[in-house]
């Protein structure tokens, strides 16, 4: 199974702080991660690229970048290779997961060896004990994530209490696999055609209208995802030649 | 001299779509259909086109627009292939639910053939799958022309629309408006709120228009004002994102939202995308 997004963050103290980090493509969580949470000011970049839709979490809808619709790279359009989600560029760095993400948010250190790295990287802390530029340009990246996610998840929320998101059963057989998102949400189609959204948008304005319609914009993305998995399976496991590298099938939450 | 029938006078003729399409380098600007405004945006710029016959909502398709979607034959290797293309020459007449009576086209249309392509008619005489696909395609984009109306006043009222600046790079196209980034900006949560008090339309126009400005040709973007560059930078993300400007992967399918369930079904029956 890949190592994914956020699913060994360790405390950053200790021995920790003495690690080096690399540039985040370095690091295969960054890589093959599938499914990444997102903050509204992300949707005009990445519309074109991802669908960006809602998965259920305990805590409420949590706005999510499907890169792909397996946990590996290769299942992602390779010219999207590149466009990370800004939580991505804060990496190795984290938020802790045990706390729902926010201003206050603890960093932490996802704790996975950069197996890809393309420079010498640079050390977390510096010989003053100080925070090397390499952490604190990450860190600034995460603060800005972490300030504009409550507004987002606050967006999910209202949609979810005004009953206008709907499953998205991204489900495919394909090569005799079974290929599945669960818990994905999208908004409901009819929901548009009437002034439900008013309250919405005078609440939260511009972000709301950029989340509302970026998403329906970014929907007709889900084909090429589909297209890129049928080639990788294709390739990997239908010709029985299945290597150590090919992912399982179910895209696992992280 | 052009001689216009309705496809029931056309029924000895039979649609031969021609695999080149340089036709399209004749033309500025086709309406879009509201079923596939999204999916459009992303490969073409949205505009208004302000005529005689009022403001009409559409994409820019000319070739001065964005890049070429055109092979040197003559092939179309735009990704999304818009309804209006897919229309070619035909015309609604309106006024009748039979595609032989409402659909019109000139008879000596190129995209008409006496031996190949596909019939007009079934063999019982009633309109084939082509005929029938025709209309409702014609027949959507002329809804969609009466849906968009109320919403483009709405962009106008809110002087959210400026006109295109293209004059030394399109000739006599002066009256496509497209939408104002800094004007859309600028909206805050009340007039979001009233755009949005029926449906929403006008709040979808604008900002599925202003993202479609990613395929406008960069030289006829609309400039930001060193106020406005000063807000965006400081709202702006600053995370390097790199968008390659060619989106290479695209699939060569013509899909439409309506479309979009066909699609899946024949993947998956399990898939349901509700949109």
């Amino acid at each position: 199974m890949n190592e994914l997004w956020g699913n060994r963050a360790i405390a950053l103290k200790g021995e920790v702080l003495r690690r080096r980090i690399y540039a985040p493509l370095a690091y295969a969580p960054v890589r093959n991660t599938a499914v990444i949470p997102i903050v509204h000011s992300e949707c005009m970049a990445l519309a074109s690229w991802f669908p960006l839709v809602w998965r259920r979490r305990p805590a409420g809808p949590e706005f999510v970048a499907v890169r792909a619709l397996l946990n590996d790279q290769r299942a992602q359009v390779p010219a999207s290779r590149a466009v990370l989600p800004m939580v991505l560029h804060g990496y190795p760095f984290v938020f802790d997961p045990c706390e729902t993400i926010g201003p206050d948010s603890a960093k932490m250190l996802d704790d996975i060896f950069a197996d890809a790295p393309t420079d010498v990287g640079a050390t977390i802390t510096s010989v003053s004990h100080k925070l090397t530029r390499a952490t604190t340009s990450r860190f600034r990246i995460l603060d800005r994530f972490a300030a504009e996610h409550e507004m987002t998840n606050a967006i999910g929320a209202a949609l979810a209490e005004g009953g206008l998101l709907a499953d998205w059963p991204l489900a495919f057989d394909i090569e005799g696999q079974r290929i599945a998102i669960p818990d994905l949400l999208v908004i409901r189609a009819d929901a548009f055609e009437s002034g439900h959204f008013a309250p919405l948008l005078e609440r939260f304005g511009r972000p709301c209208a950029d989340v509302l319609s970026l998403h329906r914009v970014s929907l007709f993305r889900a084909g090429t995802l589909l297209a890129m998995a049928r080639g990788v399976l294709r390739e990997t496991g239908a010709i029985g030649h299945a290597t150590s590298e090919v992912v399982a099938p179910e895209v696992a939450v992280p | 001299m052009t001689s216009v029938v309705a496809l029931r006078d056309a029924t000895h003729l039979r649609l031969l779509r021609p695999a080149d399409m340089s036709w399209v380098d004749d033309l500025a600007w086709v309406p879009v259909g509201s079923t596939e405004l999204h999916l459009a945006a992303r490969h073409f710029p949205l505009a208004v086109r302000h005529d005689g016959d009022g403001r009409r909502l559409g994409l820019l398709i000319g070739r001065s627009f964005h890049v070429r979607r055109l092979h040197q034959d003559g092939a179309w290797c735009g990704g999304y292939q818009p309804l209006a293309l897919r229309c070619g020459p035909f015309t609604l007449g309106g006024g009748s639910n039979d595609p032989l009576a409402d659909v019109c086209v000139d008879i000596a249309s190129r995209w008409l053939s006496p031996n190949d392509g596909l019939p007009f008619i079934d063999v019982d005489g009633v309109p084939s799958p082509v005929a029938r696909e025709l209309h409702r395609m014609l027949s959507l984009l002329a809804a969609s022309e009466t849906a968009f109306a109320p919403a483009i006043d709405h962009l106008l009222i809110a002087s959210l629309l400026r006109p295109l600046d293209h004059q030394r790079i399109v000739e006599g196209a002066a009256s496509y408006l497209v939408l104002d980034p800094a004007a859309v900006r600028r909206l805050d949560g009340a007039a979001l709120g009233a755009m949005a008090r029926n449906n929403y339309l006008a709040v979808d126009i604008a900002i599925a228009g202003q993202f479609s400005l990613q395929a406008l040709h960069p030289d006829l973007r609309p400039k930001t004002g060193q106020r406005e560059r000063a807000i965006q930078e400081q709202d702006a993300v600053r995370v390097p994102i790199s968008v390659p400007d060619v989106m290479l992967d695209e699939l060569t399918l013509a899909l439409d939202a309506s479309e979009l369930i066909p699609l899946a079904a024949f993947d998956s029956p399990s898939v349901a995308p509700g949109i």
